[in-house]
């Protein structure tokens, strides 16, 4: 994943358009897919203030 | 690094740069609105901009539409909306001067559906606080011209998103994803989060910025069907007797009713637009039909009834352009995915809005520390390093 990070943002676009094509529980996991980037940052970022000397 | 990706990355570098740099006070302006307009129904709805129906009882198309001639004696009508999915209960009327043949210089007017009654009236829709919001988003006041000019906004943030991906990884080869190196300057730690937030809403500020950059040309789209295909089917009607556009001899009523006979199962009516206008013919009302979920919420079927004998004179097959466009805007704006969907979007839009200021900022330290230390090699990746 090292340096690959921005290419999570292909989950984004999936699940965005896939809420924009579906309904009900297709638009609960378009909209699962379509954070993984923000949570996965949030996770990163808390993981690195926490190992921060 | 190789010669030839060392020059991929100087263009890339360049490109990202100078994009960025022209985007950036659009962008910040772009972002403010369109957080506020992400909300839009809901401060419309706060401020009764659009009026809430009682949702009970018949559908009352006939009263709400007599009630509508008798206020407004001297206009015509141009059409009429119904948004069971965003506005149920309530039905849209739009009148203007009898001359008119667009929306430009219309009235919007609201009605209980379940009564008749008309529950709001705005001469003027571009007044509201979300209308002069929406019209700095989506024209910069300058009308159609200024979609052109979002257009071009959008193609350059799309570059500068692109060229960032190509450059993000020589950035940040020397540290974990999510650290921020404080402690060793300002430039350094505001590098790390641009680099950092920016990866992060990179999939998001694509869709959001090629969707815009689609939207722009909605104008144009529209103009080019008007062109091609409306005027083959005007042509086709050329002979047909015009009907009087104030009050045509087939009602409102009857139209929905053939109209829904016709629609897919699911489907119903969402626009009429009465004969005579830019887009209908003069003896045709044009019926824009839509589903009720997932996808068919977002796209249209059209026909045209005959406003003389009220039968269905066809179906009209949309090109493919404008169907993007259709699609184009939910994905713009966000709002097909209720309240989380449209929190997520505020919460990229307002990284987005942060990435680009501090982006600036990173672009004009850059300058200020070259006119310190001009002997300093302007486009080596570790310029950033310490």
């Amino acid at each position: 994943m090292k340096s690959r990070e921005p290419w999570l943002g292909l989950l984004t676009v999936a699940g965005l358009v896939a809420m924009l094509l579906g309904e009900g529980l297709v638009d609960v996991a378009g909209l699962a897919v379509a954070v993984v980037p923000l949570a996965y940052g949030g996770w990163a970022w808390r993981r690195a203030r926490r190992q921060r000397p | 690094m190789t010669p030839s990706v060392s020059r991929w990355f100087r263009f890339n570098l360049r490109l990202h740069r100078w994009t960025s740099l022209l985007a950036t006070l659009p962008l910040l302006v772009l972002c403010l609105t369109g957080t506020a307009l992400i909300f839009r129904e809901e401060i419309d709805a706060a401020l009764g901009v659009v009026p809430v129906g009682t949702a009970e009882g018949a559908a009352r198309v006939a009263d709400c539409l007599a009630t509508l001639e008798r206020a407004f004696p001297d206009d015509r009508v141009l059409g009429v909306g119904l948004d069971p999915l965003n506005h149920p209960g309530v039905m849209l009327g739009v009148v203007a001067a009898p001359d008119e043949t667009s929306f430009d210089r219309a009235r919007l007017t609201y009605f209980d559906l379940a009564s008749g009654r008309m529950i709001g009236d705005d001469d003027d829709p571009s007044a509201s606080f979300t209308g002069v919001l929406f019209e700095l988003h989506a024209e910069w006041f300058l009308g159609p011209v200024g979609r052109l000019v979002g257009a071009l906004i959008g193609l350059l943030v799309v570059l500068s998103l692109l060229s960032g991906l190509v450059i993000y990884a020589p950035y940040v080869r020397r540290i974990a994803y999510g650290v921020i190196r404080r402690g060793r300057g300002a430039r350094l730690a505001q590098l790390d989060l641009h680099n950092f937030v920016g990866a992060v809403v990179l999939g998001w500020a694509v869709v959001v910025s090629l969707s815009g950059f689609l939207l722009g040309f909605s104008a144009v789209a529209l103009g080019v069907w008007q062109m091609t295909d409306l005027a083959a089917i005007r042509e086709e009607y050329q002979g047909a007797a015009p009907v009087d556009v104030r009050r045509p001899p087939v009602t409102v009523p009857q139209v929905i009713e053939v109209a829904r006979a016709h629609a897919r199962p699911g489907w119903g009516v969402r626009t009429i637009l009465y004969p005579g206008m830019d887009l209908t013919t003069p003896r045709h009302y044009a019926v824009l039909l839509g589903g009720s979920e997932g996808l068919e919420a977002r796209t249209i079927d059209a026909v045209m009834i005959d406003a003389q004998t009220g039968e269905l004179a066809r179906d009209v097959e949309l090109p493919g352009y404008l169907h993007a466009m259709f699609l184009a805007e939910p994905l713009h704006f966000g709002d097909y995915g209720g309240l989380p969907l449209k929190l997520l979007w505020s919460a990229c839009n307002l990284l987005t809005l942060f990435i680009t200021a501090n982006g600036a900022w990173l672009f004009f330290d850059r300058r200020r520390a070259q006119r310190l230390r001009p002997g300093r090699a302007a486009e080596e990746v570790g310029d950033e390093e310490p």
